[in-house]
């Protein structure tokens, strides 16, 4: 690889094909946005952790404007199916790698892809920025408050450019809400449902809260597969002995690896939220929760999750199951409500709605954010912010209390137990990747 | 039905507690009885209700609740491990300060008994919620990269085996190996059958250091290819292949050699010397030092032997790979008849250095190894 167009773009220079001496048209061919990308511009990504998320779209796909050109996975098996995925899409040859450092320490590589489970996100993404590669990051962004921290000093003190795999706040369809999030975010603005505001995220206003990911309690420990290196799969996580319940498809079932539903789809559901209200700055102050006494390692379900914020707004979560009867708002103020597909209090809102000006314009290509160096619509920063209200539910719900959080220190307020959930132990050396 | 046991397991502990006379401990039992049966709570209030009847009982309750939790392979600790937590939430309330203390206390007790290393390192890090400076992350296994020998050492001894028999492949059975153990039987071995059994597929080795402690094949071999797995319960192990060995001697002097089968990444042989590392001829030469597989996972090992050659591939990297004539220049025994050879790498005399032929040995060193898959080719 030209070291000189390396050094270029972490230089964070705007000009861009400025070597080449025959014409552009002679080397390169029509790339992604249809701009015209020469060869010598094409990026190239590197993805940690291949057996699910990181083998779908977002991830595994290679083009004119980045190729995929390695993988790595703890499993052989995974790996492999990877290679042969490549290899069916016609990515051309992948580099693998076991040992996910390799993978960062790639100089062949410039964005690492986290699609690992979320108790690795943190120490990876830290590293990753240590590296001076940019990072693509799965949701929840990090499994504890603190390692949140970590990464968005990492990010900051070494410039990376830093995405999470979410996107409803800037595009698609917002789950079964029947809308996309920009024309409700008009509507918050614009005042007229008043203020302070509550939102309601249930069943019954369009998200499925997936209780499936549960965990099972007394797993009886079995040989840890061939093909698994389990030591690594596990990295900081507390060693407790193999059972494949525990890996795989179904981690999001363990405190030590991941939140349950709410830490498989919290992100997803929440974020947007938080730039609706405006609150990509700040925490929730409270959070309360209704739930049945939770296991210290397998994670059950939940009735409720309330969050509050100083200037009032809330945000209700409501367990599968456990959702409100009958047509309930999905967002309410003094001054008005609005349901599912748009239904609302205010007359003719659609058309209200239009009138409206259209939000702050948002960087939704995160290559092109690569390139310029400017900060992609949903970053370390605000993500931090909506992956923490994610994470204080759950420390709320593991010691089944209320917890009144202060967001300038990040810390939870006269509760000591909460705090030790902020920063948790890593097993053997991972904590050093943290800094 | 859990629950009964649980309940005749608390009454019987109290009983070997030998205070099962004394009303107030029998009162203890109802109350664990009742709070067991009811995790986990539905509600808040209903935790507070059940969770508050065990803290005043603490801390025996939670020492008692502590001791009737098992290996995990019994899979019969979930209601201990919510009553446990449960309080640990409780005592950590702001709201229930008075309650901590009693808590620490049985939390405290309750570590230093446990005995099970799953069973330890949940009770650690449920104590460090209250008592951040308790937790010492180099005493809680389950925080260790490689497992302390605690925490690998019950659970693992059950998941290690093998459930079927050995069965050569196609391609070890073309080239004329033979199974020496299928998982099934020591037919083809001799010696100790007590400190090496056959226990799920594998051969479990409890057996100490000594001539008469070793097991060896009831044939001799001269020149040959011995293939096999092995599998460390814990750190430490130390085990060794006897190579052309009369039996009931130490093979590593009196024997061609000795093939050292150790645990060598074990904090307790910082020390070690590089002829003692695994795979070694040992004290004769030093075999390439290799990163183990953690503890708890199996490992291939290949001997060849022809001559005075000795080969020894691991995980398919080859470690060792040397002529012991030539590594003591012909001088297996020192010349004036001492006790230090300036020729062999440890300066020991190793008078079988050239037997022609011999058994092969498994040489214990204690407890914690396991073989399974042994099979030999002779040249």
């Amino acid at each position: 690889m030209d070291n000189g167009r390396r050094n270029f773009l972490k230089a964070g220079g705007a000009c861009i094909g400025l070597f080449t001496i025959a014409p552009r048209t002679a080397f390169g061919r029509l790339g992604g946005n249809n701009d015209f990308v020469a060869p010598s511009d094409q990026l190239t990504k590197g993805i940690i952790g291949v057996g699910g998320i990181g083998k779908s779209a977002n991830h595994f796909s290679s083009d004119s404007r980045c190729r995929l050109v390695s993988i790595c996975d703890v499993d052989s098996e995974h790996l492999k199916s990877g290679v042969d995925l490549a290899s069916a899409k016609g990515f051309g040859k992948l580099r693998t790698y076991t040992d996910w450092r390799e993978l960062v320490h790639d100089s062949n590589v410039d964005i690492v892809h986290i699609a690992t489970p979320p108790h690795w996100h943190a120490l990876m993404a830290c590293e990753a920025a240590r590296a001076g590669k940019d990072i693509w990051c799965e949701k929840p962004m990090t499994r504890t408050i603190g390692e949140g921290k970590a990464v968005v000093e990492a990010v900051k003190r070494n410039k990376r450019i830093f995405r999470l795999n979410t996107w409803f706040r800037f595009k698609d369809t917002f789950y079964g809400l029947g809308t996309e999030v920009a024309p409700l975010k008009k509507l918050v603005d614009s005042g007229l449902l008043g203020w302070p505001l509550t939102v309601r995220i249930s069943g019954s206003t369009g998200f499925a809260w997936k209780f499936y990911w549960t965990g099972k309690t007394d797993l009886t420990p079995i040989p840890v597969p061939a093909c698994l290196d389990y030591d690594m799969w596990l990295g900081p996580a507390p060693f407790k002995p193999y059972h494949p319940h525990r890996t795989h498809q179904t981690f999001r079932g363990y405190w030590d690896y991941d939140g349950g539903g709410l830490g498989d789809m919290g992100q997803h559901y929440i974020d947007p939220v938080q730039y609706i209200l405006g609150k990509d700055d700040e925490f929730p102050v409270k959070v309360e929760v209704d739930a049945p006494q939770q296991h210290p390692d397998a994670i059950g379900i939940w009735r409720s999750i309330t969050y509050t914020y100083a200037d009032g707004c809330r945000i209700i979560l409501e367990g599968e199951g456990f959702e409100s009867a009958g047509r309930v708002p999905y967002i309410e103020g003094p001054n008005g409500k609005v349901f599912q597909n748009f239904e609302s209090t205010i007359p003719h809102v659609m058309d209200v709605i239009n009138e409206l000006p259209d939000p702050a314009p948002q960087n939704t290509d995160f290559i092109d954010c690569v390139r310029s160096r400017e900060k992609f619509a949903l970053n370390e920063a605000n993500g931090h912010h909506s992956s923490t209200i994610v994470n204080m539910g759950v420390c709320a719900l593991r010691l089944g209390r209320t917890l009144h959080f202060n967001p300038k220190t990040q810390r939870f307020i006269g509760d000591e137990a909460a705090n030790l959930l902020i920063n948790q132990p890593m097993r053997g050396d991972w904590a050093n990747y943290l800094k | 039905m859990k629950r009964f046991i649980c309940i005749l397991l608390a009454a019987m502990l109290l009983q070997t507690m030998s205070f099962a006379q004394d009303a107030r401990h029998r009162q203890t039992i109802t109350i664990i009885q009742d709070a067991l049966a009811q995790m986990p709570a539905r509600t808040a209030d209903d935790f507070s209700a059940s969770i508050s009847d065990l803290i005043k009982t603490a801390p025996e309750s939670v020492v008692v609740i502590a001791d009737m939790m098992t290996d995990p392979s019994e899979g019969a600790n979930s209601a201990m491990e919510y009553a446990i937590s449960g309080m640990v939430a409780y005592a950590s309330n702001p709201a229930h300060k008075d309650c901590r203390k009693v808590v620490v206390k049985g939390l405290a007790e309750a570590v230093e008994k446990a005995t099970v290393p799953y069973v330890k390192s949940f009770l650690q890090s449920q104590l460090r919620l209250l008592k951040p400076g308790s937790f010492r992350k180099e005493h809680l296994d389950s925080y260790e990269v490689r497992t302390s020998e605690e925490a690998a050492q019950l659970y693992y001894a059950s998941v290690a085996a093998a459930s079927d028999v050995f069965v050569l492949s196609e391609q070890e059975e073309k080239e004329g190996f033979e199974i020496l153990f299928d998982g099934t039987n020591l037919s083809k071995w001799t010696g100790n059958k007590e400190g090496y059994v056959v226990d799920n597929g594998t051969i479990k080795v409890t057996a100490n250091y000594g001539g008469s402690e070793n097991l060896y094949t009831v044939k001799e071999y001269r020149d040959f290819i011995l293939r096999f797995e092995f599998f460390f319960e814990k750190p430490g192990v130390n085990n060794g292949v006897g190579i052309r060995t009369p039996m009931g001697v130490d093979a590593a002097y009196d024997g061609m050699c000795e093939v050292q089968v150790l645990d060598h990444d074990a904090p307790i042989y910082k020390g070690l010397m590089d002829y003692q590392v695994h795979g070694s001829a040992y004290g004769i030469i030093p075999a390439k030092r290799i990163k183990h597989k953690p503890v708890g996972q199996w490992s291939t090992e290949e001997i060849v032997v022809k001559g005075d050659n000795v080969k020894v591939t691991v995980n398919g990297e080859v470690i060792l790979d040397g002529n012991l004539r030539e590594a003591c220049q012909g001088h297996n025994v020192s010349e004036d008849g001492s006790q230090n050879n300036p020729y062999t790498y440890d300066h020991k005399n190793h008078p079988g250095m050239f037997n022609e032929t011999g058994h092969i040995g498994f040489l214990g060193h204690g407890e914690g190894l396991r073989y399974r898959y042994v099979r030999i080719k002779e040249l």
